[in-house]
């Protein structure tokens, strides 16, 4: 440590630390452009400029070390004139509208401008004429806004090792650019954007913006984390499996859920629809990539090693033994807390067991992942259907409700109580029970969901000769995913979007169907559904078994003693998991309607949260079960990374799948993991760079200090 | 002899650094021999010329000893105990890197051809001048002569490179067929005729060696501005001052050479040039406006001329001249109309022509072409012409 005195200030600083950096952290603020604090100084921008004792010159703040009894001073006459000239000479080739900017308001320039107080007005003012380059994913480019700090060169040669951005030179007009103006796709670009994130100006953009959102800066940056709903650190578990450590990997993904390998299997990826990484070319294989860390993981860092508190004796029972009931079970139990599962049906799992067939996601998975939350101690009663939930609050503390959407829906239409017309739920669990569906030869599906697929696909496999799917929706808005459509017609599934279903056909026992072709399905400002129909195109489909998949609904009725809304959803009030009744808490399908097992599995873990407040504890439910480590900031060069494409999963042949319940989806082959997982853009990398000072930040500091 | 007797005898001979560094060359490297610096990063030995040197006369110290480049390099490098050592050629001196390839290889030394050699690149290395490295190898053979290099530039044609003793007259490397002198630049810095009388000695900043001499026919500021677009060439574009300084003293220097400088120009010629020296981080930035401040201090009355009096003294600035055709003189013989690119001279065989000033560009491919002497320019008064198509000799001035 040495002393140095800055504005009559002394200060004791590490010895060699620059003098702008020690005057910054200790509440002195010197103007500064081309400083950056996790860059290398450049020197050039002349903004932090200081006299110093002994020197007749100005010298650049952030390029002098501190040394034992140097005197500065950031403050003369000569420096504000210097400090001026230098603004003025960059505001030269600015474009002078600042409003028009979409940096607006959150400018490094404008600040400066705002505290030096200068304007163009001396110089002879140019516009550089540089086209805006919008033709790159992610990024935009106004070289027009440059004000040459070399932030941006610095931070992809030096800090990302990445050396794509460059010092350009046209008709004597600087500028930073790609050499031969170079797509950023074709120079090699990693597409980190640290570029943008040190930019100070509006010239390096995100072509979404970041300030106007509505989400937190690091979730409109890191999107995938932020649309899985249980932020599951996607970035993170991605560079594990990139450099092949499963267990790490898994650990990652264990912090936010208990069911790693059956999310691998079926999770229904909003992470993916979001990975920015599709602006190059397709969004990353997170959901193969995960099945795959997880079936080489052997629970090295999460066996035995999360989070136990100690016994409270609270004692909590769980309805439902699905994603939603398991979750919460699991975490209340880390918390100290006695749990009770209580499953209406012969084994745990939900929807997950008696809903999703066994093709996509085999039983085992399920007894597996399950065994894990027992092993904590967490107590299940099997075949337990509960009628009165509320009189079990007598002997619990608190009951949570977990009994996700059970109940199958039929349309009403004509025809619909005939023989042969099934419902989705029981079609399926019979199925996944081996028990006898009452499904004849010929089927009719009548919905577009994965549901409904699951119904059509499950019945080819029970032995179906036909198979018909309708659905209203058109090809392009069916809702189920598109690898289940395409699978289920490899299957020899015949599927007829845009269809509506006019009425089941027969007697005693169903025939067929009758449907019309849509012309067009909206909804009006009420929500509700507006079809047109195509004239003369009633047509008549021959079958002996009609299974509605038009929706399922919780299995529960008002005798419950629960208020239920809309859909017999479990009403719970606005931001919560709780009831209304003292003690009771719902969660899951059954309070939102039917959704997906990740989002069951968010829901299970802020109702474990509430409930572990509720009897006492902080709700504080996180674990920290992989390493911490600081990702490696160098990323380095790869040629061609963003024409790599997408590692697709091995599926099983449709010859070889259709009559069997074989495990369709074979997982991203091995050799391949390491390089899908290497795609990944490691947006949440840029969350590494801090954001540099500005003036106002030390103004706002004093005014507090006063006041 | 050990490396302090060594650094001794570089200081004893009074080695000088004969880059943007002027001083003595033992000084210099005072702060990589302290050794007490313990941040200090691995030391790199670079030999260049000046960033700024457009000229490049100064290679020749390679060209004809580069046997001594290396050698001096090689001293330097051991004393320093540099890592690496670099001599940087021009970007198109390629063939004169391969042939040095090979030798410079057996000291460790690599060759790269770039006219540029970004200071910031080298933080904490020693950058030396390829002159001062040949002198450092004479310093040790015992051949050392103090002096400098320099070379005569006169009418667009640049003599030999001599090497001068300290104390020569600037008078003296000029040499005496001169004739009428107004203006000198030595190095990046412009004098007027009384450096003629200097002394060349230790101190003096002979920049790239080149001593230019200008006459009368020459207009200062619109040298100024070659300079200026020079310098912006060759920056980097890093440095605030370098890039966007030297374009804003260009752009006012060309409006005052084109007869629309405004007198608020001035001061802001000055205050943009005297920071350039101190607010940049190498030569070509540190010294782009030096000629430019040496006209502003020595050639003041040409900016009056320009600005004020609307004229060119040396009649170089084509704005402020009128080209016309003397009346008395014309042959209409038509060949200034053949070569005007503008098409604007009027006129027919056997007529007096006439230029069309509004179009005429002042490009002077009519004063050339006419065999007598007709076409004529004038920073001054033009005299009575002809209004109309008039026969030759016919055109009575009233």
């Amino acid at each position: 440590m040495v002393n140095i005195t800055i504005d009559g200030i002394r200060l004791e600083v590490p010895e060699n630390k620059n003098v702008l950096d020690c005057a910054l952290d200790a509440g002195i603020y010197i103007p500064h452009l081309c400083h950056h604090p996790n860059l290398k100084e450049l020197g050039s921008c002349r903004m932090c400029i200081v006299e110093m004792e002994g020197e007749s010159e100005v010298i650049t703040s952030c390029t002098l070390k501190a040394k034992e009894g140097l005197n500065i001073q950031t403050n003369s006459d000569r420096i504000r004139k210097l400090r001026n000239l230098a603004l003025e000479l960059l505001l030269a080739g600015h474009p002078e509208e600042c409003t028009t900017c979409p940096k607006y308001g959150n400018c490094e320039l404008q600040s400066l401008i705002q505290y030096i107080g200068a304007n163009n007005a001396r110089m002879k003012h140019r516009s550089k004429g540089f086209k805006v380059e919008e033709g790159n994913p992610l990024i935009v480019h106004d070289m027009n806004r440059c004000v040459l700090c070399g932030r941006c060169v610095r931070a992809c040669n030096e800090l990302r090792g990445v050396n794509v951005l460059q010092y350009q030179r046209k008709d004597l007009e600087d500028y930073v650019g790609t050499l031969h103006n170079k797509l950023l796709k074709d120079a090699d670009c990693r597409f980190c954007t640290a570029c943008t994130e040190v930019c100070p100006t509006g010239t390096i953009r995100d072509k979404i913006s970041v300030a106007g959102a509505e989400q937190k800066r690091e979730d409109v940056l890191v999107p995938c984390r932020y649309a899985c709903p249980a932020h599951t650190n996607i970035p993170r578990y991605l560079r594990y499996i990139k450099e092949e450590k499963y267990d790490e990997a898994t650990a990652v993904i264990r912090e936010k859920l208990p069911f790693p390998k059956a999310l691998g299997y079926i999770c229904n990826h909003a992470c993916e629809l979001e990975c920015k990484r599709k602006e190059l070319n397709e969004p990353m294989a997170i959901r193969d990539l995960k099945r795959h860390a997880a079936e080489q993981d052997t629970g090295r860092f999460w066996k035995g090693k999360g989070k136990q508190l100690t016994d409270t004796g609270k004692k909590v029972c769980v309805i439902g033994g699905g994603p939603a009931g398991m979750t919460a079970a699991y975490y209340l139990r880390k918390q100290g807390h006695e749990v009770t599962i209580k499953e209406a049906l012969p084994a745990l799992g939900g929807m997950m067991r008696y809903g999703i067939p066994e093709y996509r996601l085999p039983g085992t998975i399920i007894d597996e992942e399950a065994a894990v939350i027992l092993e904590t101690g967490v107590k299940v009663e099997t075949n337990a259907r509960v009628e009165n939930p509320a009189e079990l609050l007598k002997e619990y503390d608190a009951v949570l409700m977990a009994v996700g959407t059970h109940k199958g829906v039929k349309l009403p239409i004509e025809g619909n109580d005939l023989e042969g017309v099934l419902l989705n739920i029981d079609f399926l669990r019979n199925a996944s029970m081996g028990k006898e569906t009452g499904m004849g030869r010929k089927v009719i599906v009548l919905g577009g969901g994965n549901v409904a697929f699951d119904c059509a696909r499950t019945a080819k496999r029970l032995g179906a000769e036909e198979i018909h799917l309708a659905c209203l929706e058109s090809a392009d808005t069916m809702p189920a995913d598109e690898e289940e459509i395409l699978q289920a017609r490899e299957e020899g599934i015949h599927v007829y979007p845009s269809r509506t279903f006019e009425s089941i056909t027969g007697t005693d026992q169903v025939t067929g169907a009758l449907f019309m072709e849509v012309e067009s399905f909206t909804f009006d400002e009420n929500r509700r559904a507006v079809i047109q129909k195509k004239t003369d195109s009633e047509h008549h489909i021959e079958a002996d078994t009609v299974i509605f998949a038009v929706g399922q609904i919780p299995a529960i009725s008002e005798e419950a003693g629960l208020k239920l809304e809309r859909g017999n959803r479990i009403a719970i009030e606005e931001g919560q998991n709780t009831t209304g009744l003292k003690g009771m808490f719902a969660a899951g399908d059954a309070v939102y309607g039917t959704k997906s097992v990740v989002q069951a599995v968010a829901s299970g873990r802020t109702a474990a949260s509430e409930i572990d407040r509720y009897l006492g504890g902080d709700g504080d439910i996180s674990e920290q079960l992989a390493p911490e480590e600081t990702p490696e900031p160098y990323i380095g060069q790869i040629e061609g990374f963003g024409y790599l494409g997408r590692a697709e999963a091995d599926v099983l042949d449709a010859e070889a799948r259709k009559d069997n319940f074989k495990l369709v989806n074979l997982g991203i082959p091995a050799e391949k993991a390491c390089g899908e997982a290497g795609r990944c853009l490691q947006c949440d990398l840029r969350l590494q760079i801090a954001k540099p000072k500005i003036w106002s930040d030390f103004s706002d500091k004093k005014e507090a200090n006063e006041s | 002899m050990t490396k302090e007797e060594a650094v001794g005898t570089v200081a004893s001979l009074g080695i000088r650094e004969l880059g943007v560094y002027n001083g003595s060359l033992a000084d210099s490297w005072k702060p990589f021999l302290s050794g007490d610096d313990s941040e200090k990063l691995p030391v790199k030995l670079v030999a260049a010329l000046n960033n700024n040197d457009s000229e490049k006369v100064l290679l020749e110290v390679v060209r004809s000893s580069p046997e001594k480049v290396l050698d001096g390099m090689e001293i330097a490098g051991y004393l320093l105990g540099a890592e690496e050592m670099i001599l940087y050629l021009p970007e198109a001196e390629t063939a004169l890197k391969a042939e040095l390839e090979a030798s410079a290889a057996d000291r460790g030394i690599r060759i790269v051809n770039d006219d540029f050699v970004d200071r910031r690149c080298f933080e904490g290395c020693a950058i030396h001048h390829i002159a001062t490295t040949a002198a450092l190898a004479d310093g040790f053979a015992g051949s050392y002569a103090p002096g400098v290099y320099a070379a005569v530039r006169k009418n667009g044609v640049t003599g030999e490179l001599k090497k001068i003793p300290y104390g020569t007259k600037v008078s003296d490397i000029i040499g005496t067929e001169q004739g009428e002198i107004k203006a000198v630049q030595i190095g990046s810095r412009l004098y007027d005729a009384s450096a003629l009388e200097l002394e060349i000695d230790e101190n003096f900043p002979m920049g790239n060696g080149v001593i230019t001499v200008f006459d009368k026919t020459a207009c200062m500021i619109e040298e100024a501005e070659k300079r200026l677009y020079e310098s912006r060439k060759m920056g980097c574009g890093k440095c605030t001052f370098c890039r966007e300084g030297l374009l804003q003293l260009q752009s006012f220097v060309k409006d005052i050479t084109k007869g629309k400088g405004k007198n608020e120009y001035l001061p802001l010629l000055h205050e943009i040039g005297e920071a350039l020296p101190y607010s940049t981080m190498c030569s070509i930035g540190q010294t782009g406006a030096d000629f430019l401040t040496g006209t502003l201090t020595r050639f003041e009355s040409e900016y009056d001329g320009h600005i004020r009096k609307k004229a060119c003294v040396a009649e170089v600035c084509t704005a402020f001249v009128t080209i016309y055709i003397d009346p008395e003189l014309c042959t209409g013989c038509g060949e200034c109309m053949d070569v005007c690119p503008e098409d604007c001279i009027e006129g027919k065989s056997g007529f007096i022509h006439m230029i069309d000033n509004l179009d005429c560009t002042k490009c002077g491919k009519c004063i050339e072409v006419c065999e007598e002497g007709a076409v004529k320019k004038t920073a001054g008064r033009v005299p009575k012409l002809p209004d109309r198509l008039t026969k030759c000799g016919k055109f009575k001035k009233r």
